[in-house]
């Protein structure tokens, strides 16, 4: 026996459905999740198809760990062209569903055409159904879950539910995916996608195909070491806190977005960690498939004007965006928005974004409250952002406006508020910090081709591939060649089917794959199987219109800090040179960013050459390699 | 002491880590000679505590670890003139960890 992989193919328009197997050729390429992602949308997704054409196509797919006893690894990632950007996304939920997928023998679904109406995907042992959903119309997620549980008398831990709210029904630029309480797959609009689609929900029944495994004995020798190194991952505090636990640190340090990033100084920051939530509020662990790291929990408030309330512990971003970027420094109010905003089904990231820039404008005047339908936004009014969320969900009003996002609305505004927007100019949402004082987050999630990040995760993190750490974490130049030494891991580890917080050594990560695909596999290949998605990507984003001046931060994105710890220092100095050296670094020329021919031959992509020297000659680059 | 100190604050794990405090944090005061910097300091706390090695400062390598931070006088350390900065008395140095991540 070796590894094998079948697709679920799901066509919308028609109803049919047909599974489909994965050439051993392609799954050795492109092994799962975001490379398969890839694959498909190159293959599939040609010029021309627009983000809301039903043409597009999500491919959800999880990868060999999934369903495995590995910590962690119920994971899937969504592929497909988003309105963010007009370019391709890529973004990932653990949970349930991968594991639940591959229990009934599908690795992963192609979802193609567009559905007469809101329709439900289910999956169990008796086969697969299209289902109506129009019941289900504005449902949010939480209720969703909840419904669908019900009607087929199941639990969450038998039956995965993800879907959309209202947001992605009503094609809200920064629709999110979510599900199995609380994981979403936020960026680049991937639920307005599956909202034009008329996808509502995606339920997959506990199966019993049980995982391939390669070497049994083998893999039982890493489960537990490659947990610990979980567990003792920066310093133990995500397994003690979840990432809540690191709001103070980005607080103190200077990266936590504090008020749409007028200001780097919040007192209140022991308020919304999560230290705070976790030691004050009633909480019990929910975990994903396997997952001894039980970072997730469901939560109840226990004081403030929102105690009872009743969800799930928000991650970092949601207490940074719903807290701190807006001015919340009340705990249970912050619990409360991030909770709403999953359920309304948005991307909180933009959101925090949205809302922020919208709350500034205000303070400043450049927006009146008649053109927010009489509401007045103002710092820590969580009432205000829960009214607007409402709005932004619906379309409703000025909702119709901020649903496109903050840069489309900023822009459509122009003047001053367009310097206010904080956004990446290819039109993705930078994640929720203040990357003005971590330079190499903002560097990455405007140069990514993945619709967020694609290099780093909460700083360089180089020390899990057994790289030395920045010395200076604003030195331009160490950050880019750092980056082009990292580049490649994360679309490795995202094609597993495995949370990043469980896969926190490279090494012993790539010896477990290893052991459980059976391939001849080590560190330099899984990079150059990363490298080879990032490449694909780029290429794809290139023929669907990708202008590569755009690789830049906003005006207020790459602004200087005015006070706090980073106060003072500027990243669009170095901007430039950055952008040269990091495309030579990665075997890009270095007018476009476009993979050398060389680079395409050394990651197995020479069919490309041909495509990359076209688009070369459409644009009138000459080739100039670093 | 003769008054020649400057305040080293732990905060949050580091502070559970390396102190048993909790993780609102610990601030000792600690003695410091004359011409000391922050890299003089880095290296005598590594020299007193294998785990402050292994957590903060690898003196081999000069380089502070990947989850930890370092702020001088509320300036992050590598605007503030990094691990060369001058120490003068009544310094605040806070150590702080360096990751926060999520969705």
């Amino acid at each position: 026996m070796t590894l094998t992989a079948r697709m679920l193919r799901v066509d919308l328009s028609t109803g049919r459905t047909d599974t489909e197997d994965v050439p051993p050729d392609v799954l050795t390429k492109w092994v799962g999740g975001t490379g398969i992602g890839v694959h498909y949308l190159m293959q599939e997704v040609p010029p021309g198809v627009a983000w809301d054409d039903p043409e597009n196509r999500v491919i959800i797919a999880t990868g060999p760990l999934a369903n495995t006893r590995v910590s962690g690894t119920g994971l899937t990632s969504a592929v497909f062209k988003g309105p963010m950007t007009d370019l391709a996304g890529s973004t990932q939920a653990n949970g349930y569903l991968g594991a639940f997928l591959r229990s009934q023998g599908l690795d992963g679904l192609i979802i193609q055409g567009q559905a007469a109406a809101l329709t439900r995907l289910h999956i169990d042992e008796n086969g697969v159904k299209l289902l109506d959903a129009t019941k289900y119309a504005g449902l949010g997620v939480w209720q969703l879950e909840d419904t669908i549980r019900a009607e087929e008398n199941l639990t969450d831990k038998q039956l995965s539910v993800f879907g959309i709210g209202p947001a992605g029904e009503n094609l809200v630029k920064f629709a999110a995916f979510i599900g199995d309480r609380g994981h979403v797959a936020s960026h680049n609009g991937v639920g307005a996608v599956l909202g034009v689609k008329k996808l509502k929900a995606i339920s997959v029944k506990r199966g019993k195909v049980r995982p391939y495994i390669a070497d049994n004995a083998k893999l039982n020798e890493l489960v537990k070491p490659l947990f610990i190194d979980a567990k003792e991952f920066g310093g133990g505090s995500l397994y003690a806190w979840g990432t809540a636990g690191g709001v103070s640190g980005a607080a103190r340090g200077g990266w936590l977005p504090i008020k749409n990033y007028t200001t780097s100084i919040f007192d209140e920051h022991e308020k919304i960690n999560g230290q705070y939530i976790r030691g004050n509020f009633e909480w019990k662990s929910n975990p994903c498939w396997a997952c001894q790291m039980a970072c997730c929990k469901t939560m109840t408030v226990t004081e403030g004007p929102y105690a009872g309330y009743q969800g799930e512990e928000p991650e970092y971003e949601g207490m940074a965006s719903m807290g701190a970027q807006i001015g919340v420094t009340e705990g249970g109010a912050t619990v409360m928005l991030a909770n709403e905003c999953d359920s309304l089904g948005f991307d909180v990231n933009e959101l925090g974004w949205v809302l922020g820039w919208v709350t500034e404008c205000v303070e400043k005047g450049v927006i009146t409250p008649e053109q927010l339908d009489g509401l007045r936004p103002s710092w820590g009014d969580a009432e205000t952002a829960l009214a607007l969320m409402k709005k932004i969900s619906t379309r409703e009003g000025c909702g119709d406006w901020l649903a496109e996002g903050v840069m489309r609305a900023s822009k459509q505004l122009g003047g001053e508020a367009a310097d206010m927007a904080i956004y990446a100019q290819k039109g993705q949402s930078p994640r929720s910090h203040d990357h003005r004082g971590r330079w190499v987050e903002m560097f990455d999630t405007c140069t990514s081709n993945t619709g967020t990040i694609e290099v780093t995760f909460g700083g360089a993190q180089t020390e899990r591939l057994g790289l030395a750490p920045l010395k200076d974490r604003f030195d331009p130049i160490e950050i880019v060649d750092q980056m082009g030494k990292l580049n490649g891991w994360h679309q490795f580890d995202d094609c597993l089917g495995v949370c990043r917080f469980d896969f926190t050594n490279a090494h012993r990560g790539v010896e477990t794959v290893a052991a459980v695909t059976g391939w001849d596999l080590d560190l330099h290949k899984a990079m150059q199987i990363g490298r080879r998605i990032s490449a694909q990507l780029r290429v794809w984003s290139f023929l669907h219109g990708m202008d590569p001046a755009l690789e830049r931060p906003s005006t207020r994105y790459g602004s200087i800090p005015v006070d706090g710890p980073a106060q003072g220092a500027n990243i669009m100095e170095h901007w430039d040179s950055m952008l040269v050296r990091y495309r030579a670094a990665l075997g890009y020329d270095t007018d476009l960013g476009l993979p050398l021919p060389e680079t395409l031959r050394e990651l197995d992509l020479a069919e490309l050459i041909p495509v990359v020297e076209q688009i070369r000659q459409q644009r009138g680059a000459a080739v100039t390699a670093g | 002491m003769d008054g020649r100190t400057i305040k080293l604050e732990y905060y949050s794990w580091l502070a559970t880590q390396l102190k048993g405090a909790d993780e609102s944090g610990m601030t000792v005061e600690l003695p410091i000679e004359e011409h000391a910097t922050v890299r003089t300091l880095l290296e005598r706390l590594a020299a007193e505590n294998h785990k402050f090695e292994e957590l903060v400062y690898d003196p081999g390598a000069d380089r502070v670890k990947e989850y930890a931070t370092l702020i001088l006088n509320g300036r992050t350390i590598e605007l503030a003139g990094g691990l060369d900065a001058p120490l003068r008395v009544g310094d605040h140095l806070l150590l702080l960890p360096g990751f926060s991540g999520g969705a």
